[in-house]
């Protein structure tokens, strides 16, 4: 067992109390009065975890169902390309695991993917999509953003 | 949780699928970052409606954007800095409403199994609230992405903006006066 000193104990502290227990953490803790209390105070930072709000995850599915379909530069024929690309992959266990039990097929034909993405329609919204939107969040404007929502 | 992140990568392969239009990808991967994505937005919006209607505008602007994600950061932080903007736009909305933020109690916790031990654990939730709330902005997200959303700072650092260093001194900063809020 590695014997690790405060400062890499405070590093790994939050990993160490979320899911993935250290032995070497826990074992510094034991003896160590400052590190423990820093472990006290993180636990209850974590068991503040806001939850989900029920009924948001069927909100969200539907909302994203409903937007416009994918971006009118790739073509169609691109478009089908990489269904088919993807199907391929997938036709193996990818979305067997990532999916639940009850979800879509997982093991939809080639082509079926393709169908689906090809009759998406193209049309997009400006203000959805703008390129402010997603630009980057600088600290400035993270800064400004905060305190504007607290002031 | 139910599904670890390994750290949090989905696989190339439901990306792909996903970004070709392929429902059940777009779906797997909005069930994987819903809670994510949710938490930030609560965190940088401090009402539930808020951050839910943050929440949907985040999946619907990183599906649209997804054909342009290039995997120079992982794809969980790429999707939480779409999340911060969508909150950001989010804010903007309700700015003149002049709500006060990030002090409403999450109505959603709870175990009504066991009232007893639900008071108790709503007064903790309040007390942590409150402490992070006079935190400076910056160390309040910090802590908020390390201790309960396991970012590293470097995810941090891209997520916000900032370097990994500047990540690592707020969070110390906001440990410490966290650890003097809630002795
Ligand atoms: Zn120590």
């Amino acid at each position: 067992m590695r014997t690790l000193t405060c400062e890499q104990v405070r590093e790994l502290l939050p990993e160490h109390l979320a899911e993935s227990p250290d032995s070497s953490v826990a074992q510094h803790l034991a003896t160590c009065f400052e590190c423990r209390a820093e472990a006290k105070l993180l636990a209850a930072v974590q068991g503040a975890v806001p939850r989900v709000p029920a009924g948001l995850e069927a909100k969200v599915l539907q909302r994203v169902r409903l937007r416009p379909g994918p971006r009118a530069w790739l073509g169609t024929r691109q478009l089908a390309l990489a269904a088919t690309l993807a199907a391929a992959v997938i036709g193996g266990s990818v979305l067997l695991r990532s999916l639940g039990p009850g979800q879509h097929r997982p093991t939809d034909p080639p082509s079926a993917p393709a169908t689906r993405a090809g009759a998406l329609p193209v049309l997009e919204d400006p203000a959805v999509y703008g390129g402010s939107v997603l630009s980057n969040l600088t600290d400035t404007e993270l800064e400004s953003l905060l305190t504007r929502m607290e002031s | 949780m139910t599904e670890a992140p390994d750290p949090g990568e989905p696989e190339r392969a439901l990306l792909a699928a996903a970004r070709a239009g392929d429902r059940a990808a777009q779906d797997a991967l909005v069930r994987r970052y819903l809670a994510d994505v949710y938490r930030v937005t609560f965190r940088l919006l401090g009402r539930r409606e808020r951050a839910e209607d943050a929440t949907q505008d985040t999946f619907v602007n990183a599906l649209q954007a997804l054909p342009r994600f290039r995997g120079e950061s992982s794809f969980r932080t790429w999707l939480l800095r779409i999340a911060a903007n969508a909150a950001r736009s989010q804010g903007r909305r309700w700015t003149r409403s002049r709500e006060t933020a990030l002090t409403e109690a999450d109505g959603e916790i709870g175990d009504p199994a066991d009232p007893g031990r639900e008071v108790e654990r709503r007064e903790q939730l309040a007390r942590v609230e409150r402490a992070l709330a006079l935190l400076p902005p910056k160390q309040r997200l910090t802590v908020a992405l390390r201790v309960q959303q396991g970012l590293s700072f470097r995810e941090i650092a891209v997520l916000a903006g900032g370097s990994e260093g500047a990540a690592r001194v707020n969070y110390h900063l906001g440990i410490r006066r966290l650890r003097e809020l809630l002795p």
